[in-house]
């Protein structure tokens, strides 16, 4: 996986960019207002997340019986497992399988999988023409951009960029046409992309779930895109990672009651859809062959390990909806396909820190992703874990390393350090305005403030009051 | 790349092995698999109607509801809709709906869709309380594409297959194939819908534009 991240100025970029926090903004009320409607709404919530977390343990306990179980029955129900060790195999079996079939047209559904192989370049470049029908993705393929949210790849795009790259990647239609509305921009989405459904060679999703005790995929999707992608055209390859598996149907009922929820506030997306297998020989329609393409890149180094618990993820995307820092900068600044919280713990493991060393320091370690996460994973233990290996690995800037040098010097000296406490405590008694001449705080105090100085340290208050 | 599998193995093992033997997970799979634990209902579904409460929830997902007593009316329910929307009188059946008394009104035929279709008649196999869901799967008289191509979907369903989980419902699904359920098994909550642009929820997008449930007290 690829991470091009200087994040402290792509963060910056983002902050001064108009459109981009108009977008952010009407993201934040959207999704935590109607997670905490949903969440109000069902008493047995915080009893689901336990159970959620507890099926998503228990598979990672026994992860590689959970995959020759789903293998067997895949291939039981007649359809065909690819193992796949890295990102590149993984976009070679699926341009193989396609090859096979003679496919040159490919519908996608939503797949962050397909986003972390960067399969769509690889499969231009070898004569494919992949065709993504989610309507946020199908957005920014057309402006050649990666999503800048797991769940709403397009949330950072307004109506009007919409309605410009429509008007240039549809050159067909009427020039004069009206583009204003968000509903005119859908129905000409809706005409463009029911025509790929219905020529398109093959499809593929990703999978939401994948169930061990029927060797079925499941994906939940709003639009519908995902169910045409897989049942037009002759061939339904499944693109997902090994960590997906579940145990059974029942199972996969309760983690459906808290991804919605969870993810986009709703009680249940729209359409929830289990795949087993290609057509059956009396079926009416459905694809004459089913290819699931597993993909490890990275997570059977995780397992056992001090990051196991980002396995259990659902990938809902509650923890970038609730994130101070990803509400503020979007998406795009991490560099990475996985942004927020859940990302800056997977890039680096995915990616290497030395790629993504910006990614686990951009947070505030509030926490706000933790309580959300329907799964409970400790996202901040781990971006400190992250921390603390990029400072083993010399990762930090050198101004850090210099202020902490400081700071471990002063420590090991507490007379200096006393000396360097005092003084700072008169400093912080100054007026704000004088305080903002005072090189480091000026920054800090452009934006935020924090209570005055007493004009005493405490060791010295101390010694006064014990006399 | 047969190889790939085996590395992919090898390396789970080398972390998972530190608990114990391959054999002790394959058989703590098999008996999950066997006996999975199967939650208490919800407290909305516990104790209630449960035809009221599907009709509740699915109206607030946006589907509209007509209740009929017996299967000789749904052929009026239907037509009387798509009166009352002025959409079409023009209807492609599911197989399994071709012996339904329709109306001379109505243009019906029966059979799979390849998108020309206006309007799409289909049964359920269930509906579920807990959300106003209703459970289709694919089959010899059941076409898939008829719950997605046409822009309006009408779905019958047996007031007496309204359940009250999603347990439940996949129960009804999975019928008698057994281990294999079928081949698509579409849950579908409300008409398709998207907020890509702007966070603005749209209905419509590549599904259906529109949907109407016909319950139907007996049906055969």
């Amino acid at each position: 996986m690829h991470v091009t991240t200087d994040f402290p100025a792509a963060a910056k970029k983002a902050l001064a960019d108009p459109s981009l926090q108009a977008a952010l903004a009407r993201m934040r009320n959207g999704f935590v207002t109607a997670r905490a409607t949903a969440v109000a709404r069902l008493p047995e919530f915080e009893d689901l997340r336990d159970r959620a977390q507890a099926i998503r343990d228990h598979v990672l306990q026994n992860l590689d019986a959970y995959l020759e179980r789903f293998e067997a029955n895949v291939i039981a129900a007649g359809g065909q497992v690819h193992w796949c060790r890295d990102a590149a195999e993984a976009r070679q079996t699926v341009l193989n399988i396609l090859r096979q079939t003679g496919a040159k047209t490919f519908a996608k559904g939503k797949s962050m999988v397909g986003e972390e192989i960067e399969l769509n370049p690889y499969l231009e470049a070898n004569g494919v023409r992949p065709i993504e029908t989610d309507l946020g993705e199908y957005i920014i393929q057309l402006r050649h951009e990666t999503p800048s949210h797991i769940i709403a790849p397009a949330t950072h795009v307004s109506k009007e960029q919409v309605a410009e790259v429509f008007r240039a990647a549809h050159g067909h239609l009427d020039v004069g046409r009206p583009l204003e509305t968000p509903d005119s921009l859908l129905a000409e989405a809706r005409e463009i992309l029911r025509k790929e459904f219905l020529s398109a060679d093959a499809g593929m999703t990703g999978a939401n779930f994948l169930i061990a005790e029927t060797g079925t995929s499941v994906i939940v999707t709003n639009e519908g895109n995902g169910d045409l992608s897989q049942t037009v055209p002759k061939t339904h390859i499944v693109l997902a990672g090994i960590e997906k598996v579940v145990p059974t149907l029942d199972d996969v009922s309760v983690l459906l009651r808290v991804l919605a929820r969870s993810a986009t506030g709703q009680e249940i997306s729209t359409y929830t859809t289990f795949s087993t297998g290609p057509k059956r020989a009396t079926d009416m329609d459905g694809p004459q062959h089913y290819h699931v393409v597993l993909l490890d890149n990275g997570r059977s180094a995780l397992l056992g390990g001090q990051f196991h618990d980002m396995l259990r993820c659902i990938r809902c995307g509650a923890c970038l909806n609730h994130c101070p820092v990803y509400g503020a900068v979007g998406g795009h600044a991490y560099g990475s396909v996985y942004p927020g919280p859940m990302g800056s713990v997977l890039s680096p493991a995915f990616a290497g820190i030395e790629a993504a060393k910006h990614l686990p320091h951009a947070s505030t370690l509030c926490g706000a992703c933790e309580a959300a996460c329907p799964v409970r994973i400790p996202l901040p233990k781990m971006l400190r874990a992250w921390r603390d290996i990029s400072f083993e690995r010399g990762l930090v800037t050198q101004r850090s390393k210099l202020g902490l040098a400081l700071w471990s010097f002063a420590a090991r000296n507490p007379a200096l350090y006393r000396m360097g406490a005092a003084i700072a405590a008169k400093i912080l008694q100054k007026p704000r305005a004088i305080l903002r001449l005072v090189p480091g705080l000026s920054g800090w105090l452009a934006t935020r403030d924090f209570p005055a100085a007493q004009g005493k340290t405490f060791m010295a208050q101390w010694k006064a009051k014990r006399g | 790349m047969a190889d790939a599998r085996a590395d992919i193995f090898a390396r789970l093992r080398s972390s998972l092995d530190a608990g114990g033997p391959v054999d002790t997970r394959r058989a703590a799979v098999a008996s999950r698999i066997a006996a999975p634990p199967r939650i208490g209902l919800l407290g909305r579904v516990s104790n209630v109607d449960l035809v009221a409460t599907f009709k509740d929830r699915a109206g607030e997902l946006g589907v509209s509801i007509s209740h009929v007593v017996s299967a000789a009316e749904i052929g009026d329910a239907v037509a009387d809709y798509l009166r009352s929307r002025n959409l079409p009188q023009v209807v492609r059946t599911s197989p399994e709906l071709a012996d339904v008394a329709w109306p001379s009104s109505l243009t019906v035929s029966s059979g799979g869709t390849d998108g020309d279709d206006p309007v799409g008649v289909a049964l359920a196999r269930a509906g579920v309380a807990e959300t106003g869901t209703v459970v289709m799967a694919s089959g010899a008289a059941s076409p898939t594409k008829l719950n997605y191509l046409p822009e309006s979907h009408i779905v019958v369903l047996a007031a007496a297959n309204i359940v009250a989980s999603y347990e439940q419902g996949l129960d009804i699904a999975r019928g008698d194939t057994g281990d294999l359920p079928p081949r698509t098994i579409n849950w579908i909550s409300g008409p398709s819908r998207t907020a890509d642009i702007e966070q603005t929820i749209l209905v419509g997008v590549h599904g259906p534009k529109r949907i109407h449930v016909v319950i139907v007290d007996h049906l055969p």
